[in-house]
């Protein structure tokens, strides 16, 4: 089998925002993430975990503080002006709001050619015939070019959105949440046409979530992040029985799906997170964690890596070496 | 066919901007509406006359024809009123479109040299102006245009700053949209409306301001017929001729009233429901 | 208990709900569950009058203990809403006012139901909220709502909810703007609410994970119209019916199908 190939990786990459009573929110702690080509990788985590800020920073839509974003070997973060534009060619994104992510004013037509009228690779005649392959692309018919997306359903306008993340041909789609906001069953349509157009086009994905079963579904390798760190690293597959760190573990006790056991009591973390501005010394998962000891206050736990693809952060596992 | 149906629907703005149209093409046709007098010839010993068959508005103290200065009056007072408005649009929106979209020391820099303008009370600023550059109309108009644009940049900011964190704006810069690009397609167009109808109700508000300055002096300077200086004029023999000032106050009033309800108009088609 | 019949929902000439019929025994909990459009969120509204804009019930009845719910005034909702039926909502955070602070809204909701000085209902309050098993109830009695998590948020809204024990508690889509940790903190709340207190709860939600956790029985909705009603189990495991069916195999599931 041939070596796999990362093509993006991320080194490092620490961000902190200002808050107003002089205290610093980190969102981001030194997260190191890898994409590989043709592969999925799923980002997890809940609310505050800072899985969003990084991901802006993938598509360059925001800098790091400090740290690397390498795609193909050349640091994005470093990139300005016309090199940054013509980048952003390989790395698309779909976002998670159907409703707000098309200009109001444009007709599909000009939402899904818009990307390649901007770097010119069609003229604006060819605009029918392009937009008419794209819709195809991704299962809507053709008429619909003419149509406003606020007049579409929430899953004919994520086709769109895929759509208009395609146009440019990216090696790289970011989906950040691309299917929260959607219903159940147009979820699973969804996920199956990304999955299809990956396998099809050896597409990278990104895939930003927060429900960890449909996460574990779609991805080949897993990142669990929590205050701003990764705290752990490992395929999809298996995920229940492979998971060694104690918030995986937590999120994954806590997931509530048609084969939970009623009659089991909810595994609960009873504390509360603490806030970002806010985060603990050493271990973040510390306060929470049900086998935290003594060195977890002290120390952050670094990655260590059980297996060439599985890494955790966690004191409980770094004797193991 | 679109085009007299949206007419006929907006009646009031229909109205209205045909007014303005006539008040326009009187000042730009004045010789032929006053057949051909002359607004900076008088004889002395016309002067101050009431209204006549002669001289329907009266004469000053100069012995002009009032009537004449009135309708050529509306040539100096539209076109500096227009420039004064066009540009505090135009300075004012790239300003703070420019400062919204690019953020940091931009906004920064901009943002607090708009401050500085506001903190000076705006007449005063511009009597200061004129003081210290003369009194002339270019120079009035240079003081009111240094006040007022920093309404539009902020304005026009806080448009920008609305839609500036959208995910279609991110859209747009992730799928490689140039930078003049976003600010043509996705900010201007964004703002344009609002300051539009902004625009066309300062037309009066403007007007006053000009007005307001010549009357103190600080504006156009005589013999150039000019409706501001025509009631400082005015304000002496108040008693004795008070045609002098009637006709160039009601000249001001009925201009300002037309744009004003114009303006009003504009933001009932662009904006109903603001209504 | 709680008795629908035949209960067509409509707001103005749109027509939200379709001969719905539902019968609800003491200390049971329901699931409604369906997909956007599905009327779920119109039923529960419904039965405590609580339809938004020009919504009304058009035909059908609906009764809680032998009294018809459609002809009540509002001296004796009054009664009802709060004491014998009560309703959280999902984000309960966002409906409180965030100027004021949670001991003052909840002591002011006490007031409304029975005569209480304004110290007795702070001190009801904070026993409600120490009853709920929330921790430092004194802290969150005086703290405003921006100051807690959205789950913290959700434990007070039961707890204002839950002040008089009603006989039924709806709930309509409570965890589905939270994580999935405090998710399951909240659930595990509800289950705790019929075992100690014997309140049947009528939950509307699109997670199915959930709906199967907490419920001995579910209805799936769709289009305004009842697809299947049946015992937690068979729904699960024994259906036949077509929509249903599809709808368990679009959930995700830990150790499911993968697409990798």
């Amino acid at each position: 089998m041939s070596e796999p190939e990362v093509i993006m990786e991320a080194l490092h990459v620490c961000k902190s925002y200002p808050a107003p009573d002089g205290r610093w929110l980190r969102a981001n702690e030194d997260v190191s993430l890898q994409l590989v080509k043709g592969k999925t990788l799923g980002l997890v985590g809940e609310s505050g975990c800072g899985k969003s800020t990084f991901m802006r920073f993938l598509v360059a839509l925001d800098r790091p503080d400090s740290g690397q974003i390498l795609y193909r070997g050349q640091d994005i973060t470093a990139l300005r002006g016309e090199t940054l534009r013509q980048t952003r060619r390989h790395i698309q994104m779909v976002f998670q709001d159907p409703g707000a992510s098309f200009n109001p004013k444009m007709k599909v037509r000009d939402i899904v050619c818009e990307p390649l009228l901007n770097f010119g690779l069609i003229a604006p005649k060819e605009k029918a015939a392009v937009c008419r392959s794209l819709l195809e692309m991704v299962e809507l018919p053709g008429d619909f070019a003419d149509r406003y997306p606020h007049s579409m359903s929430g899953g004919q306008r994520q086709r769109v959105a895929i759509a208009r993340a395609l146009a440019l041909q990216p090696e790289i789609l970011i989906l950040d949440e691309a299917t929260a906001a959607l219903d159940v069953s147009v979820q699973k349509t969804i996920i199956e046409l990304i999955v299809r157009l990956q396998r099809e086009r050896g597409l990278t994905i990104g895939f930003i979530c927060h429900d960890i079963a449909l996460v574990q579904s779609v991805a080949h390798q897993m990142a669990v992040m929590y205050l701003g760190s990764v705290v752990e690293i490992l395929p999809g597959e298996n995920l229940r029985s492979e998971a060694r760190h104690p918030y995986t573990r937590a999120l994954i006790d806590a997931v509530l799906d048609l084969d939970t056991d009623p009659r089991k009591p909810v595994t609960v973390i009873d504390s509360e997170p603490p806030s970002p501005l806010d985060i603990p010394a050493g271990c973040p998962f510390r306060d929470r964690c049900g086998q935290c000891f003594e060195k977890c206050a002290r120390e952050k736990p670094e990655m260590r890596w059980l297996s060439k693809e599985h890494g955790v952060a966690c004191h409980l596992f770094s004797a193991e070496g | 066919m679109k085009k007299k149906n949206f007419f006929l629907a907006h009646k009031q703005f229909t109205f209205f901007l045909i007014l303005a149209l006539l008040i326009i093409l009187g000042a730009v046709f004045a010789p032929v509406v006053t057949g051909g007098a002359d607004p900076l010839k008088g004889s002395l010993t016309e002067a101050l006359e009431a209204p006549s068959r002669a001289h329907i508005f009266g004469t000053d103290k100069m012995g002009r024809d009032i009537f004449t200065r009135v309708i050529y009056g509306a040539r100096a007072s539209l076109s500096a009123t227009f420039g004064v408005v066009a540009l505090i649009f135009l300075v004012g929106t790239a300003a703070g479109v420019t400062a919204g979209y690019f953020g940091g020391w931009v906004d920064g820099v901009i943002m607090r040299v708009a401050d500085m303008m506001l903190a000076f009370p705006g007449l005063v600023l511009a009597l200061a102006v004129a003081g210290i550059m003369g009194a002339s109309s270019r120079n009035a108009i240079i003081a009111i245009v240094l006040v007022n644009w920093t309404k539009y940049a902020r304005l026009s900011r806080s448009l920008v700053l609305k839609i500036r964190d959208r995910d279609y704006v991110s859209a747009a810069i992730v799928t490689g949209s140039k930078t003049k690009h976003m600010l043509f397609s996705y900010m201007l167009p964004n703002a344009l409306p609002t300051l539009i109808i902004t625009a066309t109700t300062d037309i009066g508000g403007m007007m006053l301001e000009l007005a307001a300055l010549s009357f103190l002096g600080f504006g156009t300077r005589p013999p150039a017929p000019e409706w501001g200086y025509m009631l400082n004029e005015g304000r002496a023999c108040m008693q004795s001729a008070p045609w002098m000032m009637i006709f160039p106050g009601l000249a001001i009033f009925l201009v300002v009233v037309v744009f004003n309800m114009l303006g009003d108009s504009v933001r009932d088609i662009l904006d109903p429901k603001e209504a | 208990m709680l008795e629908l019949d035949h209960v067509s929902i409509a707001y103005g000439e749109t027509q939200a709900v379709e001969d719905f019929s539902l019968h609800m025994e003491p200390g049971e909990i329901v699931s409604l569950v369906g997909e956007s459009g599905s009327g779920k969120t119109s039923v529960i509204r419904g039965i405590l009058g609580l339809l938004p804009g020009g919504g009304a019930v058009t035909q059908g009845n609906i009764a809680f203990d032998g009294k018809n719910l459609l002809d009540v005034t509002p001296e004796q909702w009054r009664a009802i809403r709060g004491r014998e039926i009560s309703m959280i909502f999902q984000g309960s955070g966002a409906m409180m006012n965030p100027t004021r602070k949670i001991g003052t809204v909840f002591a002011e909701y006490l007031r409304t139901h029975e005569k209480l000085t304004k110290k007795e209902a702070w001190e009801k309050g904070t026993r409600m909220l120490a009853r709920m098993r929330l921790p430092s109830p004194e802290n969150i009695m005086r703290s405003y709502p921006f100051q807690l998590s959205g789950g913290m948020q959700q434990r007070v809204g039961i707890a204002m909810a839950m002040s008089y024990e009603p006989k039924l508690l709806l709930a309509d889509e409570p965890t589905s703007a939270l994580d999935v940790t405090t998710q399951a903190q909240i659930v595990g709340e509800m289950a705790r609410l019929r075992r100690d207190y014997g309140t049947a709860i009528l939950l509307v939600t699109h997670n199915l994970g959930v709906a199967a956790y907490l419920s001995d029985r579910i209805l799936v909705m769709r289009q305004g119209r009842m697809e299947e009603a049946g015992d937690r189990d068979f729904i699960l495991k024994s259906s036949t019916n077509a929509y249903t069916r599809s709808l368990l195999e679009s959930v995700p599931t830990l150790g499911g199908v993968r697409y990798v």
